[in-house]
């Protein structure tokens, strides 16, 4: 049967109209590419 | 060949000099974003939106920088319900590609211009977070009626159809739940969470539901992606009067289901207040009753108090009289004894027996037995007195006080008559005299006036005959 306070977890708040211009802000945009050229960097230190 | 990151020229082997970008990996990790994207967008033809929505959020995750990964997800999102996370989408995308074929530009626009639908969707995001806050609190009802406002505003809502689905299921509301079910997996053929409510509640799945079925894509592949109808009409339609028209006529419809909305609350508050203040009338009524029947008890026993007092009050009276009368008796002893026999008797006379104590009765008996004879002579005598002295007027009255306390030892009644007959026939009221004497005639024989009386009726009746 359904656990109605399990279930309800799934459900996160939405962004609101109003909340976008902070939401942008605050986001960090990162990506896959970002993160490998992260690592690479790392182990180029490392090797030095 | 030049960097694609900083457009710099890679003179030497995979790298960027200038920014260090692989290149190789950069052109593969696009490729990624892009197969992520072209499957996305297939899975939003297909109506699986849930699919296309973690297709292109991977995508993005591999290429930030993907403007079309980012409008086609602020779409989805747009038409699910999610208008701050499509307008996220979009606006980033517009940072990031500032040409006017980006089509996020023409998103926003058209979100902007359309203002009342937006603030409509808007407020159906707000409603759904606030229907959320209320299940944490365990305010169902609450929540459910929130929810409702939110998918009546907009009917694409997904998450807020859903967490509706689920109230009705913890309220055991099956009835309500299928359509609701049935409405989010047509529109999102894939949605795991409707699904999962599907499978739980054993109910029979919609046909166009089934993941992956032929016939989900038979019917859906013919068909091109449907986008909202405001975008739809925006972009693809160049009749923007008669769009424009339309969506000003439902702006206005939705503007009145809003006032409509709004009121609702208003008038649930004034019934509220209006059941309080009936509520409150009947309590002061009840309240009014009992003060009433308190006063009334209280009324009731007062007067019960003062019919005890006024009894108490008559009763000492009482008792007061007779102490003045037996006092009055004492004062008859005083009189005795100095030989005042009339005035004795006279206040004799007007004791009453009535309530005295049996031993002050026999006391006032006796004492009439002997002042009464004594009175009644006296008074007698003074009358004749009176009678011969021709003072007649004192010679009646002396004679009605005398008849007061006749006693046929001393004092008989005929002699009293007699006399009030001569006195008559002296002030010549020789009517009244023929009464008196014919009453001593007829009544008393036996009498020593009646020879006189009889003599002297017979005179006067002569003297009024002739």
């Amino acid at each position: 049967m359904i656990d109605f306070s399990e279930e309800l977890k799934k459900y996160k708040p939405l962004l609101g109209m109003e909340d976008v211009e902070k939401s942008i802000h605050s986001e960090e945009s990162t990506d896959i590419m970002d993160l490998l050229q992260y690592i690479k960097r790392q182990i180029s230190t490392e090797k030095e | 060949m030049n960097c694609p990151n900083c457009a710099n020229p890679i003179n030497r082997g995979k790298a960027c000099e200038v920014c260090g970008l692989d290149s190789v990996l950069f052109l593969k990790t696009c490729k990624i974003s892009n197969e992520l994207y072209n499957k996305g967008l297939e899975q939003a033809r297909m109506k699986d939106l849930s699919g296309a929505i973690e297709s292109l959020s991977e995508s993005i995750n591999f290429n930030k920088n993907n403007c079309t990964s980012r409008n086609l997800l602020g779409l989805i999102y747009f038409e699910t319900g999610q208008i701050g996370d499509a307008l996220k989408q979009w606006v980033i995308s517009a940072s990031i590609l500032k040409t006017d074929t980006n089509l996020a530009k023409k998103y926003i626009d058209i979100v902007q211009s359309n203002t009342v639908i937006a603030e409509k969707y808007s407020d159906a995001v707000k409603m759904y977070n606030r229907a959320l806050g209320y299940l944490n609190q365990k305010s169902e009802d609450m929540a459910i009626i929130q929810l409702k406002k939110a998918v009546e505003i907009n009917p694409k809502f997904i998450n807020a159809t859903n967490l509706l689905a689920l109230c009705y299921i913890m309220n055991n509301e099956r009835e309500s739940l299928k359509p609701l079910l049935k409405k989010v997996l047509e529109i999102d053929v894939n949605n795991k969470i409707a699904l999962g409510y599907y499978s739980a509640l054993s109910l029979s799945r919609p046909q166009n539901s089934v993941a992956g079925s032929k016939k989900a894509v038979d019917t859906v592949q013919p068909k091109t992606y449907k986008r909202s109808s405001m975008i739809e009409k925006k972009s693809y339609n160049n009749n923007f009067h008669v769009a424009e028209i339309i969506s000003f006529v439902i702006g206005c419809v939705c503007t009145f289901a809003l006032i409509y909305l709004l009121k609702i609350p208003d008038i649930s508050t004034k019934e509220h207040k209006i059941s309080e203040l009936e509520s409150r009338i009947v309590s002061t009524e009840q309240k009014h009753i009992e003060e009433v029947a308190k006063k009334d008890e209280l009324i009731e026993s007062l007067e019960l108090e003062k019919a005890q007092m006024k009894e108490i009050n008559e009763s000492l009276n009482e008792r007061v009289e007779v102490q003045e009368r037996i006092q009055k008796i004492d004062s008859v002893n005083k009189l005795v004894a100095q030989g005042n026999y009339e005035d004795s008797a006279n206040i004799l006379y007007n004791i009453e027996v009535e309530n005295l104590p049996e031993e002050a009765i026999i006391e006032m008996d006796a004492l009439k037995a002997k002042v009464y004879p004594q009175a009644g002579k006296r008074l007698f005598d003074s009358a004749v007195k009176q009678y011969n002295a021709k003072n007649y007027d004192d010679a009646r009255n002396l004679l009605e006080k005398s008849s007061k306390y006749v006693d046929e030892k001393v004092n008989t009644i005929d002699n009293i008559i007699y006399y009030q007959g001569l006195i008559a026939e002296a002030v010549d009221d020789k009517e009244l005299a023929v009464k008196y004497y014919r009453l001593i005639v007829e009544e008393y024989k036996k009498s020593i006036r009646y020879n006189n009386s009889n003599s002297r009726l017979k005179n006067l009746e002569r003297q009024l005959n002739s």
